[in-house]
């Protein structure tokens, strides 16, 4: 069945999705995950090398700025790359998504758009909620890996977390199927190599990093195949 | 006359037209874009967005400041709140317009 829909909501949807259109939020939120890893591997090492103590203090900044500079990160990017191909529009986090939708709905022509804005509505209320199970998701999934010894939890944590990006992602229109998927192999793998206790919190952290930047990198590459700078 | 007939005889004709409703519907879903992102959205080229969005901006229902983001430089475009009312007025007499032809 289509999916029930009218100009201003729609208009409101692409605005809210264009600021994950490029990929680059999810290729900089992996690059925080794979900083940290990093940072955690090598500090297990209790190497007392130059090199190796400037790399970990190079992760944990880096690691640091973007957590609290995130929003501030990618915008830097995106005003490089993305506003002077596509233009800007108000970024999501600027949107009260338990008052817009509503007030949408009163850009309706007729009864049947009025219908089909409350339910879209209802649909685009919680996408911040959403958002937010798959951090929660993703916390417990790092908490039950790093303390749970038996190695099926590994597969059980990534497959969870595969499961909450599709639910929170799917009525958006833009699952990325390398997460989906991703998750649970990450999972299946430390699972199969029987990661050291000590080590999982890294290798999960690095895992979905990785599958994180790999989904916002193809992102990116299309978003610039399809946009090409324009020429002066 | 019916009263819906009538209602079309009030319209907004700043509003009417097909591309500032476009401009002002995408102003009104976004918040606050740029020119850009507004033309491709519309489709249209850039004179006829810059002479439609003067034409708005001279009613009082789009604000345009000129900003930066990093070095590169932006035009935002916003609906005012008189824009807003406009346009949330303009639907409300099309909605009585359309229920009496229907």
């Amino acid at each position: 069945m289509p999916r029930p829909q009218t100009t201003v909501l729609d208009a409101e949807q692409r605005s809210w999705s264009y600021w994950f259109v490029d990929g680059l939020p999810n290729l900089i939120g992996g690059l925080a995950c794979v900083c940290i890893a990093c940072a955690l591997y090598l500090a297990r090492q209790h190497s007392h090398r130059p090199l190796v103590i400037g790399v970990v203090i190079i992760s944990l900044l880096l690691y640091g700025v973007i957590l609290f500079r995130m929003q501030q990160t990618v915008e830097w990017l995106k005003a490089r790359v993305t506003y002077p191909r596509t233009g800007y529009t108000a970024p999501p986090y600027f949107t009260d998504d338990t008052t817009l939708p509503v007030q949408l709905t009163t850009l309706a022509l007729n009864e049947r758009e009025v219908r089909n804005s409350a339910e879209i509505a209802r649909r685009y209320e919680d996408r911040n909620r959403r958002y937010g199970f798959v951090a929660g998701v993703f916390v417990a999934a790092v908490v039950f890996v790093w303390f749970v010894h038996s190695n099926w939890i590994c597969l059980a944590a990534g497959a969870i977390l595969g499961a909450a990006t599709w639910f929170a992602t799917r009525k958006n229109g833009r699952t990325s199927w390398i997460e989906v998927a991703g998750f649970p192999f990450v999972g299946y793998v430390m699972m199969i190599v029987r990661t050291g206790l000590e080590e999982r919190l890294g290798a999960f952290l690095l895992g979905s990093g990785l599958v994180l930047m790999l989904s916002g990198a193809l992102l990116f590459l299309q978003y610039l195949r399809r946009n090409p700078a324009a020429h002066a | 006359m019916t009263p819906g007939l009538q209602e079309l005889s009030k319209l907004d004709r700043v509003v009417h037209e097909p591309a500032r409703l476009m401009i002002m519907t995408v102003l009104y879903a976004t918040g606050e874009s740029d020119f850009l992102y507004v033309q491709r959205e519309c489709g249209f080229t850039q004179g006829n967005l810059s002479s439609h969005l003067v034409r708005l901006e001279e009613a009082g229902y789009v604000r345009i400041d000129k900003t930066f983001k990093g070095k590169y430089p932006l035009t935002i475009c916003r609906l005012t709140q008189t824009g807003r009312e406009a346009l949330e007025s303009y639907f409300r007499a099309m909605r009585v317009v359309s229920s009496s032809l229907s």
